[in-house]
């Protein structure tokens, strides 16, 4: 008996261990992810809730109307074209043609699906129809409106702004766009594609702000390295080159290497980094992490884990071969540097209100993680300082204020006849207006030129508009 | 442990089970208060359910107070079996217009408790299982395999059993689930015997093999593993378990290459998105329905359940998740878990081998049915086609289900008594030598 | 009814649900560990519960005097050996880990070895070792004698006569404090 007592007594522990792992496996996913199942395009829940609840409103952080529903049960959007286009993606629309929108990514709260109390007793003792609650983005509408307006025309691309110290996205605007209002009329393919989060295009030597922490963080020495660029030097059996052969740097220190944005300098940097190194800076930054955020859905950046070839990972130091990233995490790094090495949590949502007026969700700044230790940062800082002083982003400047940042023109094909896309990246360094930017403007050529330009002017307004 | 000599008077108090009044009350009040909101939601109100709110709550305080009066059953386990009936009922009737009414449910369940009480008679009377088994066996198969002969297939498995057209059906397989563990339970008894052990492992086999040939693969799953635990319980054999569990294994994995709908669960499982309309709709419809229902859920009555395919068998889990939320139903699990529990107790303080590994068997294939189709419908495991005990719709699975309860309630009474003519013949024993 | 009245009734109910099914798990645990205890203390009473008789040993072949007798507890269902998982540990070189598997049966136990082990108790006709109340065992060097609790039930088992009448269902107002210094 006793052998019997003593096995059963093993399986009734494994049993019971199973039933344990199951329920808090089931407790786990439904807590982080059910959400997001219910999010589903699938979840007629919602159409029908869509149907016979009144949808909530979208407002901008200063309180003015994005989005809501008139008497007629008819959705309204803000009367100011520039500001419906610049936002269209970021508020979305209502058939969920634009994934990451407000309008679809929170459809649940819209439609109030959480059903609190307070509000419904709230609407049944007022004879109300039932509402949905209300969302305040963080986003501010002029400043998109006004970057919008000043986007170059006939380029495609993305601009992002947020406040590096809060996480606070303040602008997200996305080149072609749509019109909510009128969603009958013809657009571009990716009008509903939402760049900001869901572009992925090779930073080119925006990716420089990473070699350069890396190089700071794992080679003893770096900062007394010297350079002799010759416009060109041999890596494995590729070549890399400085502005195709043309540019020859000559003598160079750290700084100026990343001043003057030396592609030879950083091909040397990562080749003695070594991949694993690389790969370990890289994935501190957030490269390859499947991003959970709670506001935004952001795609994933991605850095390659099986570098091949030395010649591979000499590009991939200068942020082309298949390294890829986002324009708001690209944002988030510069933010990153100017926060002393600490990159906070992107937020879309200000606050979730009922229809009581009582709001029910506040939201706070959260930091993701830390990217670099603040010294690093400090040092990688100052060089994004020389960039836009006397480097290639000299047209970044903006008079009375310090910006720093750092250009990039990604090649994306073998034909020289195709441009590279400009990038810009950086920050203000300024407690009361704490901006970073990022800037990619598709086959725009170098990003000193339009992609510098517009980031000072969305900067600038930045600053005059969101105080 | 270290034997204590204790006190018999200790002992005479430890037979006192512990006080279910609360417990009780709790789960009348569930069932009164749930059926009495869910009369409000027509209008005109819901006779049908206004009764029934008022007969669950009387059927089950009879069962619980009346019962152990004539035997000294668990009361726990037969409250707890209770509550789970009766949230069957009580999700039933949320979802308006199911296939199976919750009338005929509260019927399935009725014709459930007279098979309890046939079963706890049956067990108690039940002495010469050495003589019996074969008949039993026997018996098994046939039934298991009639299905084979005159049934009707039912969702890619011909494992039903048509009684009156369109109205009464009945799944062996279902049945056989509680005949196979007196079976075993006989078999293996005595543990010494050779021949038994093999014979146990060969009935096992050979229901196993009639059910491959229904293509009843969820209630394969449930025999295989059931009659392994059982083994290995009995024989303390750990080398030849496991070789059976990895001969199991490799069943499965040439399943998975030579039946291609068992490649469409498995491939359905790891990313039901890729086919969303057609295998992946299920489990994706089961998650939204589970995301839906949040914390909380979304409110009896409320919701979309029936959006969830197979919602009252298969799926009853999601649906209770949405209307109930997650708490609720992570209690469910937890109530699954101490009726194991309290099962298992059972079985420890059985006297003889049989009784033991009947009543441990009973308990495995309950722990074993509810992991297989929770963990199908929160997408940890692949779907099987098995059914959750007590809480899904269907006559056969609640009756089967109530009969097995039925024999571990037998047996614990049959404890109980000897516990009580242990006691009683110390307190003996004390007064003579006084 | 109205709907909305319904919809917020409904609302109200889903934490009045959630509470009651949390006092259910809570309640049901508390019984459950309350009636493990006392199972447990059950199970390992020397005075017996599942007992059924005692194994008195009268020679353990070293003729050393003992002033107080050695007894082991019988229960219905017990495997004899030298080995830590036997109901009946007893110790000697001749004596296998698991020797003899006995099984109760009304009147007598019925002794099987286990994987031809020896031992000597009283031969039936048909071949089976079975020791009646007062028979001995001689297993390895020792003898062992055999006494049923119950051999009056015993024999009215034996002869298809009903057990005696147990107690009746006892109140169930019972404290469970003095059951914490007694489980360890």
């Amino acid at each position: 008996m006793k052998e019997l007592r003593r096995n059963m007594r093993l399986i009734g522990t494994l049993l019971l261990c199973l039933f344990v792992g199951a329920g808090g496996w089931f407790g786990y996913t439904t807590w982080t992810q059910g959400s997001r199942w219910a999010m589903s395009s699938r979840n007629t829940r919602l159409s029908t809730a869509r149907n016979t609840v009144v949808m909530g409103s979208i407002t901008d952080r200063d309180g003015y109307m994005l989005a809501w529903t008139d008497a007629d049960g008819v959705r309204r959007y803000s009367n100011d074209f520039a500001i419906r286009l610049a936002l269209s993606q970021t508020v979305g629309d209502t058939m969920s043609m634009s994934g990451t929108g407000v309008q679809t990514f929170f459809a649940s709260t819209l439609v109030g699906m959480s059903g609190s109390i307070i509000d419904r007793t709230w609407q049944w003792l007022s004879g109300e129809t039932t509402r949905g609650d209300d969302i305040q983005l963080t986003v501010d509408a002029r400043l998109s409106g006004v970057i919008a307006q000043n986007f170059p025309s006939g380029y495609d691309g993305a601009v992002v702004v947020i406040n590096y110290k809060t996480g606070e996205i303040l602008a997200m605007v996305s080149v072609p766009a749509y019109d909510p209002a009128n969603m009958d009329t013809d657009v571009a393919d990716t009008a509903y594609f939402n760049r900001c989060l869901q572009g992925q295009y090779a930073p080119g030597s925006t990716f420089k702000i990473v070699t350069l922490a890396s190089a700071l963080e794992n080679l003893p020495g770096a900062l007394g390295h010297a350079f002799t660029c010759t416009g060109s030097h041999e890596f494995g059996n590729g070549m890399v080159t400085c502005l195709s052969g043309t540019k020859a740097h000559g003598q160079l220190d750290l700084r100026g290497a990343f001043v003057e944005s030396c592609n030879v300098a950083f091909a040397t940097l990562s080749y003695e980094l070594g991949q694993s190194a690389l790969l370990r800076t890289a994935e501190a930054f957030g490269f390859n992490d499947n991003f959970t955020f709670s506001d935004v859905v952001l795609y994933a950046s991605s850095f390659p884990k099986d570098i091949g070839s030395v010649s591979e990972l000499a590009w991939s130091g200068v942020g082309q071969g298949r390294v890829l990233a986002t324009p708001l995490h690209m944002a988030m790094i510069a933010g990153g540097v100017a926060n002393g090495g600490v990159v906070m949590e992107p937020r879309l949502i200000r606050q979730i209100t009922g229809s009581t007026g009582i709001p029910r969700l506040r939201a706070t700044p959260g930091a993701y993680r830390r990217i670099m230790s603040a010294s690093t940062a400090s040092i990688v800082g100052d060089y994004m300082r020389g960039v836009v002083e006397s480097g290639t982003g000299t047209r970044a400047r903006l008079s009375g204020y310090t910006v720093c940042g750092k250009t990039g023109s990604a090649e994306i094909s073998d034909d020289k006849s195709v441009e590279t896309n400009a990038w810009f990246v950086g920050y203000l360094e300024d407690g009361a207006h704490p901006y970073a930017v990022a800037v990619v403007l598709e086959q725009a050529g170098s990003g000193g030129n339009l992609a510098a330009t517009l980031a000072a002017k969305a900067l600038s307004e930045a600053i005059e508009l969101a105080g | 442990m270290t034997k204590k000599t204790v006190a018999i008077g200790t002992m005479r108090r430890a037979l006192r089970r512990a006080d279910t009044s609360l417990l009780l009350y709790a789960i009348v009040l569930f069932q009164a208060s749930a059926m009495l909101l869910l009369t409000l939601r027509t209008d005109p109100i819901d006779t049908q359910s206004l009764i029934l709110a008022g007969v669950m709550p009387a059927v089950t305080l009879l069962c619980v107070k009346g019962l152990p009066r004539i035997w000294k059953i668990d009361r726990v386990i037969l409250a707890l079996v209770l509550f789970l009936c009766s949230v069957s009922v009580v999700t039933l009737t949320a979802i308006a217009r199911a296939p199976i009414t919750p009338l005929t449910q509260a019927v399935y369940i009725g014709a459930g408790l007279v098979g309890m009480l046939a079963a706890i008679v049956f067990i108690r009377l039940f002495r010469h299982w050495n003589r019996w088994k074969i008949v039993f066996m026997l018996l098994s198969l046939g039934f298991i395999a009639l299905p084979l002969l005159i049934g009707e297939t039912k969702n890619g498995a011909k494992n039903w059993i048509e009684l009156v057209k369109d109205v009464v059906g009945v799944q062996p397989s279902e049945f056989v689930k509680v005949s196979l563990m007196v079976v075993l339970a006989a078999c293996l008894a005595e543990r010494q015997s050779r021949v038994m052990k093999a014979l146990s492992i060969l009935f096992g086999a050979a229901l196993c093999v009639v059910l491959l040939l229904e293509r009843d693969l969820g209630a394969l799953l449930l025999y295989f593993l059931a009659t392994v635990i059982l083994y290995f319980i009995a024989t303390s054999n750990g080398w030849l378990s496991l070789a059976g569990l990895g001969a199991g294994a490799a069943g499965a994995v040439a399943a998975y290459f030579a039946l291609p709908y068992v490649k469409k669960r498995v491939v359905d499982w790891r990313n039901p998105w890729a086919d969303a309309s057609g295998g992946g709709y299920q489990v994706i419809q089961s998650l939204i329905a589970i995301g839906s229902g949040g914390l909380i859920g979304m409110g009896l009555g409320l919701g979309m359940p029936r959006m969830i395919p197979l919602y009252h068998s298969d799926f009853v889990f999601a649906a209770i998740c949405e209307q109930f939320g997650m708490i609720f139903a992570l209690c469910l699990l937890a109530v699954y878990v101490l009726i194991i529990m309290r099962g298992v107790s059972i079985a420890m303080s059985c006297r003889d081998g049989f009784h033991a590994l009947l009543s441990f068997g009973i308990v495995t294939i309950l722990g074993l049915q509810t992991l297989l189709i929770v963990g199908g419908n929160i997408r940890l495991i692949p779907l099987t086609g098995v059914t959750l005990p007590f809480i899904a719709a269907g006559g056969s699975s609640m009756v089967s289900c109530l009969a097995g309860i039925g024999l571990l309630l037998g047996i614990s009474s049959l404890n109980a008594d000897r516990d009580e003519d242990d006691v009683r013949r110390a307190e003996w024993q004390e007064g003579e030598r006084a | 009814m109205s709907r909305e009245t319904y919809e917020l009734l409904a609302l109200v109910a889903r934490y009045w649900f959630a509470v009651l099914a949390l006092a259910v798990v809570f309640r049901g645990w508390l019984a459950c560990i309350q009636d493990n205890r006392k199972a447990r203390l059950l199970r390992e009473w020397e005075g017996g519960a599942g007992c059924v008789g005692e194994l008195v040993l009268t020679d353990d072949g070293t003729r050393r005097r003992r002033k107080k007798p050695v007894k082991w507890q019988v229960p219905a269902e017990a495997v004899l050996g030298s080995g830590a998982a036997a109901d009946i540990r007893l110790r000697g070189r001749d004596i296998r880990k698991r020797h003899i598997f006995m099984t109760y049966r009304p009147g007598e136990m019925v002794l099987h070895s286990v994987n031809g082990a020896p031992f000597e108790g009283r031969g039936l006709p048909d071949g089976t070792q079975v020791l009646r109340d007062g028979d001995t065992l001689r297993v390895g060097k020792m003898k062992l004698m055999m006494v049923f609790f119950d051999a009056e039930d015993a024999e009215r088992e034996a002869a298809g006569k009903p057990r005696r009448k147990a107690a009746q269902v006892l109140p169930e107002d019972a404290s469970d404090d003095e059951f914490e210094d007694v489980w360890e």
